[in-house]
C-alpha cells in the first residue's frame, strides 16, 4: 500500500505505485487478480483448446477389447482327444476365436498319473486363466495344484466327481472346479440290450473287481437284471493272467455286456472276435467300442462332453464363478452296429433305429 | 490513507453488471442442457431394456415350446391311445432320441395310470400311478398344456414338469395325458447367452417373483425373489442396486412368467456423467475467459480514474512529489499533464525555501560539535594520565622485591618501600643518600657491583647479579640484582631501572638439597654395591647347602624322618635361590641396570618354542593350550628375545599353575592402526584373580590369596614381567573374573626386519681349531674358581692354544713375568690380590702395553665396566661365558682366525659348542637325569639348575652347558636331551 504518514522524509515520485493495479479493488477480487498476469489471452485460449482436445480424444477412445483368453488343457489319456475337438467347436460357435479371443495350451495326453501334477504346474506356471481337465485322476491332480489359487477348472468328465471329492456337490460345487459327470446308464444299456436281442437270457460280465468304475456298473445292472429277464454271469477277472484265460475258455452265454473297466475296455478286440465267433450281441459302455465292432452301446459321446464343458468355460470367463455353477451329467445316446447286427444275424427294428444316436452301417 | 471502495464504486458496480450478464445464462444454459440429457439418456436406456426382454422372451418362449409341441405332433400324427403300450413306448423312446430338451415322457389314461413311459437317463421297469400327481389334476382340469413347479433329479439337473391333455375328439373327455420332464438346462443356457455385456443382466422370474433362470445358476437355487415394476423404470435390481429395468412376460400353457432386463444405472449413466462432467470443463474454462476479458476492459477503464483520486488527495494531505503516470492521448491524459505541472510549480517553490532554512541550521550545528568534542578530549587525557601514573606506583609498591629507578645524574628518582624489609633501611635514605647502597654492600663483591655500575649504561640487555649486602641489623642477606638501562625513543640515555631480589632463603635450601643428593647417592651405591655381593656371593652358599642335600637324600642309611628333614631344606634352599634370583632381578630394575638388548629375532620361532615347552605342562594338567598367532604378524622383528621369552614363559607358566579346568591360551596378533604394535595374550580359565588383587599384583612380592596357599613362587614373577614390558615398550594389563580366569595383555613395539637383517648363527660353524699357519699364542687364564678355570682352560687347550692358569693377582703375576703370555684373561674379583690391581700391575711393566688383558666378571651391574676399563683392561666379558663370545674376543684383540667344522647344518655356536652331548649326560646317574627332564617339562628353572649343580660336583665343564640352556630358557631342548637318553637306554 502507498501510505504517507505525517512526518516521514518525503519519498521521490512512485509513479509505479498509482499505477499498480494490486492496490485498487476490493477484497473479494484480490485473488483472481493476483493471478491475472499468467492469465493472458493466448494461455488461456491454448489451455482451453487443449482441454477440448483432451476430452475429444477421452470421448472417442475405442472401448477396450477382452483380453486373450488362454485355456490349458490336461488329459490323462489319448481317449478324451475328441472331447478338446467338441470344446473348441463349441467355443467357437460362442465366439470365442482361436489365435483373436483364445489360445489353447494343449501339450497331448499325460499317459501316466505321475506325469499330471509336474504337467499342470507347467500350465499354471504359464498363467492359464482356465484349466479344461479330463478324467478323474486329472481333475483331482488339479485340484491339488489349484488350491492355493484362484484358476477355475472345468472337468469334462468326472464319473464322480462327488466321491472322488473334486466339489462339494452337484448343484453348488463351491470352490474353483466344475464340469461334467457322467450319467449312470449301464442299467438303461442293458434294457436297450433285452430290447435289441429279446430272446437274450444269459448274459456274461467280465469286470475287474478292483475297479470301481466295474463294480458300479454290476451293481446298476444288477438292480435291473431280474426284472428284465436276464441271468447275469459274473466273471471277476482281477489279473491280465485271469482275462487270458477267460478269453480262452469263454463259458456259453447268449450275450455278453461289458462295464465301464479300462481292462476289460481294452480287450475289446478279443470280445468283438469272441461275440462274432459265437454269433452273440456284445454291449460296450460307449460309441467308441461300436466303431470297434460291438453291437449296440448307450452311454456318452466325448464330443458331446466337450461342448458341454465349452458352455461352462464360457460361463465362467463371462464372469460367473466356477462354484456357482452345477455339476452337469453328460447326455448319453444310443449307438447301434448294423454291420456287427449283420453278421450275427440279428435284426433290428426300424423303432429302435429311429431312437438311435449313432448308427455303423 | 483508507481508500476501500464504497459499495457503490464505480469498479464494484461493474463487476457485479458484468458478473450477471456472463455468469448467469451461462449457468442457466448448462442445468438446463444437463438435466435435459440425462432425461434422453435414461428413456433410451429403458427403451433398450424393454427391446432386449421382449427379444429374451421371444426365444425361452420358443425354446419352451419346442417341448410342448413335440408333445403335441406325437399326439397330433398318432392315434397314441389305441397303440400297444410297447408301441407307445418306442414312440416315446424315438421322441427322446430327436429332442434332448426332453429327459423322460409318459403316456397317462384319463385315470392318471401310465400307460407308457421312457426316460433318458434310467431303466423304466414299472408303471406307476400319477393319480395323485397335482400336474395331472391341473393338466386334467384345462385343454392347455400345464407347466408345473422346478424340481431337481438326483443328479441335480433341474426339469420343469410338462403335462398335456389329449381329448376325443368327438366327446371332448380326456382320452390321454402326455406328460415330459423338460431339461430346464437349456433355457439356463439360453438366458446366459442372451445376456448383454458389463452392468446388464437378463433373467426369467415365474409369477411368483422367484427367478427360475439366470446366467449364474447358483441365483435360481438360493430361490432369489424380485419385484418388478409395472412399466419400464429405475429401480433395485436383482443385486439391490439401482438399475434400468423392463419386464417382458411370456405366458406358457396355464403359466406366466415374466422375462426381466436391467441395467445397473451407475454403468449405463458412466458416459452420460463422463460428458457432463467435460461440459462443466468447458463452461469453468470459458467462465474464466469471459472474466478474464472482462476484468481487462475494466481496468482500463476504472484505473486512471482511481490514480487521479489517489494522487489528488496524496497532495492535498501535503505530499507534494506524487504524478500522475497515465500515458495515454485521450482526455485523460491531457488531464494528468496538466496536474503534473502545477504540481511541479508547487513543489519547486516550496523547495527552494526548505533549503534556504536548512543549510543555516547545518552551519551552527557543526560549530556547536567540535567545541563539545574538544573538551571532552582534554578531560579523557587528563584521567588516563592519573589513572596510569596510579596504577604503575601501586604496582611499583606493592611488588615483594625492591624496585630502584636511578636517574642518569646518580641520584635515585624511586625507591620502593620494600627496600626496609630487605636492608632494613627505609626508602628515603636511599634517596637521600645515593652512596648507602654501595656502603652496606659486602666488601668482597663491592668491587665487582662498582664494575657493574659502570658498565651499565652501555648495556642494552637486562643483567643479573648476585652480591650480599649487610643488613641494619648485621645479618648478612644474599640479594640478586637485576637491571636495565632505560633509554628513550631517540636514543637518549634516562636511568637504569632495578630490581633486587633476597636471595638468602634459596642459598640455604640449595646447599640442604647438594648435602641429601650427596647422602643418599651414597646409601644408592651401598646398596648397588650390596646387591652385588649378593648376586656373587649369595649363589656359593647355596650351591653348597643345596648340593650336599641332594647328597644326603641318596644315603639310604637315612632314616625316614631324616629323609623329610633333608627334603625339606632341599625345597627350602631351592625356594631361596628362586628368592634370590627373582630379587636380583627386580633390583636390577629398580636400580635402572635393566638394560634392553634389542637383536633381530624370529618370532614365529620364539613361540613355537616357548608352546611345545608349555605344552606337556599343560597336558600333564589336562588342558588345553591354545596358540593362535595372527598371519600379519611379522616373523623377523627386532628385540629382546631373552626378556619376551621370560615375560611369555612367566605368564604361561602362572596361567597353567593356577588353572585346573579349560584351558591357556597365547594369541598374538598386530595391533591395528598406524602403529601396528604386536599383541599378545595370555588367557586361562583358572580361578582369576579378586578385584583387590587386581591393584597389587604387579607389585614386588605381592602374592594373591591363591598363590599364598599353593606356597610356590616369589611373588616377583608378575613383577619382573610387568617391569619387563614396559622396559621393552609396552604396558602389561590385566583383566580378570574370580572362578573364571584372567586375561594379562600386551603390545610390544618390535619393529620387523627383512629377512636378511635377520642375524642368523653364523654358518662358518664352530670352532674346531687355529687355522693353518697360526702362531702359538700364550693365554694365561686367571680364576680363583677351580671349575671355571678347568671349563676355560679345556676350552682353549682343545682349540690349540698353549693355556696356562693361576689363582690369584699374586701369581698370575708370576706366571706373566716368566711366561709373557699373548693374553690374559682376568677374572675381578680374587682374594690375595684382584684382578683389578693386577691389571694395573701387567699393564705398568714394560710388556704390559703388549699384553692384552680381557677381564671376566659375575657383575650384574654394568657400571663395574667402567672401573674395569679404567683399571687398564683391553675388554670385558661377563659371566656366564659363550664360547663364540670367547673366540670373537680372541679373534678382535689377536687377530687369531680359526678353523670352523664344515658342517653348514650345525646348530648356532653358541649352542652346538656347549651343547651337552649325549655320551656326557650318559655319564650322570639316572635318578639325576631324570630329575632333570622333570624340571625341564616343568619349566621350572630352579629346580634344573639344583640338578645342575649336583652335576657340577662331577662334571662341572657338561654342568656349565646344562646351565646355559636353563639360562636361556631352552627348556625343550634340556628335556629332549634327557628323554633322547632315557629312550636309548631303555
Amino acid at each position: 500500500m502507498c501510505r504517507f504518514r505525517p512526518g516521514m522524509p518525503p519519498p521521490k515520485p512512485r509513479g509505479l505505485c498509482i499505477a499498480d493495479p494490486f492496490e485498487t479493488g476490493s477484497k473479494a477480487l484480490r485473488p483472481v487478480r493476483r493471478s491475472l498476469p499468467f492469465l493472458s489471452a493466448p494461455v488461456w485460449l491454448g489451455a482451453s483448446a487443449l482441454l477440448l482436445v483432451l476430452a475429444a480424444w477421452w470421448w472417442g477412445r475405442p472401448a477396450p477389447r477382452a483380453p486373450m483368453v488362454t485355456i490349458g488343457i490336461v488329459q490323462l489319456t489319448a481317449v478324451d482327444a475328441a472331447t478338446v475337438e467338441g470344446f473348441k467347436a463349441h467355443l467357437t460357435e460362442l465366439g470365442y476365436q482361436e489365435g483373436r479371443d483364445v489360445r489353447y495350451r494343449y501339450p497331448g495326453p499325460a499317459g501316466s498319473i505321475e506325469r499330471l501334477a509336474p504337467m499342470l504346474a507347467e500350465q499354471l506356471a504359464a498363467g492359464v486363466d482356465l484349466l479344461l481337465v479330463s478324467s478323474t485322476p486329472a481333475a483331482v491332480a488339479a485340484q491339488a495344484a489349484t488350491a492355493h489359487t484362484a484358476v477355475p477348472v472345468v472337468f469334462a468328465p468326472v464319473n464322480d466327481p462327488v466321491k472322488a471329492g473334486v466339489v462339494k456337490s452337484l448343484q453348488s460345487p463351491g470352490g474353483n472346479l466344475t464340469g461334467v459327470r457322467l450319467p449312470q446308464g449301464d442299467a438303461i444299456r442293458l434294457q436297450w440290450l433285452v430290447k435289441l436281442a429279446p430272446q437274450v437270457r444269459r448274459i456274461l460280465f467280465p469286470h475287474n473287481p478292483n475297479d470301481p468304475s466295474a463294480v458300479e456298473s454290476l451293481r446298476q445292472i444288477q438292480a435291473v437284471s431280474a426284472a428284465l429277464g436276464t441271468t447275469l454271469v459274473t466273471q471277476p477277472l482281477p489279473t491280465a493272467e485271469a482275462m487270458e484265460a477267460a478269453l480262452r475258455a469263454p463259458p456259453q452265454v447268449d450275450a455278453i455286456l461289458l462295464p465301464r473297466d479300462s481292462s476289460v475296455e481294452a480287450r475289446i478286440a478279443d470280445y468283438v472276435a469272441l461275440a462274432r465267433e459265437r454269433k452273440i450281441p456284445l454291449c460296450a459302455p460307449s460309441l467308441t467300442q461300436v466303431h470297434a465292432g460291438a453291437l449296440v452301446s448307450y452311454g456318452f459321446v466325448h464330443y458331446e462332453i466337450g461342448r458341454q464343458a465349452a458352455r461352462m468355460a464360457h460361463q465362467i470367463l463371462g464372469g460367473t464363478p466356477p462354484g456357482d455353477l452345477p455339476v452337469e451329467t453328460a447326455l448319453s445316446s444310443l449307438a447301434i452296429n448294423l454291420r456287427t447286427a449283420q453278421a450275427i444275424g440279428l435284426s433290428v427294428s426300424p423303432q429302435i433305429l429311429r431312437s438311435a444316436h449313432t448308427i455303423v452301417r | 490513507m483508507n481508500r476501500m471502495t464504497t459499495p457503490l464504486s464505480i469498479q464494484r458496480r461493474l463487476t457485479l453488471a458484468f458478473l450477471g450478464l456472463a455468469v448467469v445464462p451461462l449457468l442457466l444454459a448448462a442445468l438446463v442442457n444437463a438435466s435435459l440429457y440425462y432425461r434422453q439418456h435414461a428413456g433410451a436406456q429403458l427403451n433398450g431394456m424393454q427391446q432386449i426382454a421382449l427379444r429374451v422372451a421371444a426365444q425361452v418362449d420358443g425354446a419352451l415350446r419346442q417341448g410342448e409341441q413335440a408333445l403335441g405332433n406325437l399326439r397330433r400324427f398318432n392315434d397314441l391311445p389305441r397303440l400297444t403300450p410297447k408301441a407307445q413306448e418306442a414312440l416315446l423312446s424315438e421322441l427322446l432320441a430327436q429332442h434332448a430338451l426332453l429327459q423322460e415322457a409318459a403316456v397317462l389314461d384319463a385315470q392318471g395310470r401310465e400307460l407308457a413311459r421312457h426316460s433318458s437317463v434310467e431303466a423304466v421297469l414299472e408303471r406307476r400311478d400319477r393319480s395323485a400327481d397335482e400336474n395331472f389334476h391341473r393338466a386334467a382340469a384345462s385343454d392347455k398344456a400345464h407347466y408345473g413347479a422346478i424340481h431337481y433329479d438326483s443328479s441335480g439337473e433341474p426339469l420343469l414338469p410338462l403335462a398335456l391333455p389329449q381329448r376325443d375328439l368327438y366327446t371332448g373327455h380326456i382320452e390321454t395325458i402326455l406328460t415330459a420332464e423338460l431339461r430346464l438346462k437349456s433355457l439356463w443356457n439360453l438366458v446366459a447367452d442372451l445376456t448383454p455385456g458389463p452392468g446388464a443382466q437378463v433373467y426369467v422370474l415365474n409369477e411368483r417373483g422367484v427367478v427360475i433362470a439366470h446366467r449364474n445358476p447358483s441365483v435360481v437355487l438360493r430361490g432369489t425373489r424380485v419385484a418388478i415394476p409395472d412399466q419400464p423404470a429405475v429401480t433395485q435390481g436383482i443385486e439391490g442396486n439401482p438399475v434400468f429395468m423392463a419386464v417382458s412376460p411370456v405366458q406358457l400353457g396355464d403359466r406366466g412368467f415374466q422375462v426381466v432386463a436391467e441395467h445397473d444405472w451407475r454403468h449405463a449413466m458412466t458416459p452420460a456423467i463422463n460428458s457432463l462432467l467435460v461440459l462443466g470443463g468447458v463452461l469453468t474454462v470459458a467462465l474464466s475467459l469471459a472474466f478474464a476479458a472482462g476484468m481487462h476492459v475494466l481496468r482500463y477503464i476504472v484505473r486512471p480514474i482511481m490514480d487521479v483520486e489517489k494522487t489528488t488527495r496524496a497532495i492535498a494531505a501535503g505530499d507534494l512529489t506524487q504524478r500522475l503516470v497515465i500515458n495515454r492521448r485521450d482526455e485523460i491524459g491531457h488531464l494528468a499533464e496538466s496536474f503534473n505541472a502545477m504540481s511541479d510549480h508547487l513543489q519547486r517553490t516550496l523547495t527552494e525555501l526548505r533549503d534556504e532554512v536548512v543549510v543555516r541550521q547545518r552551519a551552527e550545528a557543526e560549530l556547536m560539535r567540535h567545541r563539545e568534542q574538544l573538551e571532552v578530549l582534554v578531560e579523557q587525557r587528563t584521567t588516563a594520565l592519573r589513572e596510569s601514573e596510579l596504577r604503575y606506583r601501586t604496582v611499583a609498591n606493592f611488588t615483594n622485591d625492591w624496585e630502584t629507578w636511578l636517574g642518569e645524574d646518580g641520584q635515585y628518582r624511586y625507591v620502593s618501600p620494600s627496600c626496609e624489609r630487605i636492608t632494613g633501611y627505609r626508602a628515603e635514605e636511599f634517596m637521600a643518600d645515593p652512596e648507602l647502597l654501595l656502603r652496606i654492600l659486602h666488601p668482597e663483591d663491592r668491587a665487582r657491583f662498582q664494575e657493574h655500575l659502570g658498565g651499565n649504561r652501555e648495556a642494552t640487555q637486562v643483567q643479573t647479579q648476585e652480591f650480599r649486602l649487610l643488613r641494619r641489623d648485621g645479618r648478612t642477606i644474599w640479594v640478586e640484582h637485576i637491571c636495565q638501562p632505560v633509554h628513550d625513543e631517540r636514543g637518549r640515555y634516562l636511568g637504569t631501572r632495578a630490581s633486587n631480589r633476597d636471595l638468602t632463603e634459596h642459598k640455604h635450601l640449595a646447599i640442604e638439597l647438594a648435602r641429601a643428593r650427596d647422602q643418599a647417592q651414597g646409601a644408592n651405591r651401598a646398596k648397588s654395591t650390596f646387591l652385588a655381593n649378593m648376586s656373587h656371593e649369595l649363589r656359593t652358599p647355596m650351591n653348597a647347602i643345596l648340593g650336599f642335600a641332594q647328597l644326603l637324600q641318596q644315603d639310604a642309611s637315612l632314616s625316614a624322618a631324616q629323609l623329610t628333614h633333608v627334603e625339606t631344606i632341599a625345597r627350602s634352599g631351592r625356594h631361596l635361590l628362586t628368592l634370590i634370583n627373582d630379587v636380583l632381578e627386580i633390583s636390577k630394575i629398580e636400580a635402572g641396570k635393566a638394560a634392553l638388548d634389542p637383536q633381530p629375532m624370529d618370532l614365529i620361532e620364539l613361540i613355537e618354542s616357548i608352546e611345545d615347552m608349555v605344552r606337556l605342562r599343560a597336558e600333564n594338567k589336562r588342558l588345553a593350550l591354545v596358540v593362535t598367532v595372527d598371519p600379519q604378524v611379522p616373523r623377523n622383528v627386532r628385540g629382546d628375545a631373552k626378556k619376551l621369552r621370560q615375560v611369555l614363559i612367566n605368564l604361561l607358566g602362572n596361567a597353567i599353575k593356577f588353572t585346573t579346568h579349560g584351558g591357556v591360551s597365547l594369541r598374538v596378533d598386530v595391533e591395528p592402526g598406524a602403529r601396528g604394535r604386536i599383541r599378545f595374550e595370555v588367557a586361562d580359565t583358572g580361578c582369576g584373580i579378586a578385584a583387590d588383587d587386581r591393584e597389587h599384583i604387579f607389585e614386588a612380592f605381592f602374592q594373591s590369596a591363591e598363590s599364598s596357599v599353593s606356597g610356590e613362587g616369589t611373588g616377583l614373577g608378575l613383577s619382573i614381567s610387568h617391569e619387563y614390558t614396559e622396559l621393552m615398550g609396552g604396558q602389561l594389563t590385566l583383566e580378570s573374573e574370580p572362578g573364571k580366569g584372567s586375561t594379562f595383555r600386551f603390545a610390544l613395539p618390535l619393529k620387523p626386519i627383512n629377512e636378511s637383517e635377520l642375524d642368523r648363527p653364523k654358518t662358518g660353524g664352530r670352532v674346531v681349531g687355529l687355522a693353518p699357519g697360526q702362531p702359538r699364542y700364550r693365554i694365561l687364564i686367571v680364576e680363583d674358581r677351580p671349575d671355571n678355570r678347568e671349563l676355560l682352560c679345556q676350552l682353549l687347550k682343545s682349540v690349540g692354544f698353549e693355556v696356562r692358569s693361576a689363582e690369584n693377582g699374586e701369581r698370575a703375576l708370576n706366571v706373566f713375568h716368566t711366561w709373557h703370555p699373548h693374553l690374559v684373561w682376568m677374572d675381578m674379583r680374587m682374594p690375595v690380590m684382584d684382578g683389578y690391581e693386577a691389571t694395573r700391575r701387567i699393564k705398568a711393566s714394560p710388556q704390559g702395553h703388549n699384553t692384552v688383558v680381557l677381564a671376566l666378571t659375575a657383575s650384574a651391574f654394568e657400571e663395574d665396566r667402567a672401573a674395569v676399563l679404567a683399571s687398564g683392561c683391553d675388554g670385558f666379558l661377563r659371566k656366564p661365558l659363550e664360547v663364540d663370545v670367547i673366540f670373537a674376543a680372541m679373534a678382535e684383540h689377536l687377530g687369531v682366525r680359526y678353523q670352523y667344522a664344515e658342517d653348514l647344518h650345525a646348530p648356532p655356536v653358541g649352542i652346538d659348542a656347549l651343547l651337552p652331548d649325549a655320551q656326557a649326560l650318559a655319564g650322570v646317574p639316572a635318578a639325576l637325569r631324570k630329575q632333570l627332564g622333570h624340571a625341564a617339562l616343568l619349566l621350572d628353572g630352579q629346580a634344573a639348575m639344583q640338578v645342575i649343580r649336583q652335576i657340577h660336583a662331577q662334571q662341572p665343564v657338561l654342568a656349565d652347558k646344562l646351565a646355559r640352556l636353563v639360562d636361556d630358557y631352552q627348556f625343550d631342548e634340556l628335556g629332549r636331551l634327557c628323554n633322547e637318553l632315557a629312550e636309548t637306554a631303555s
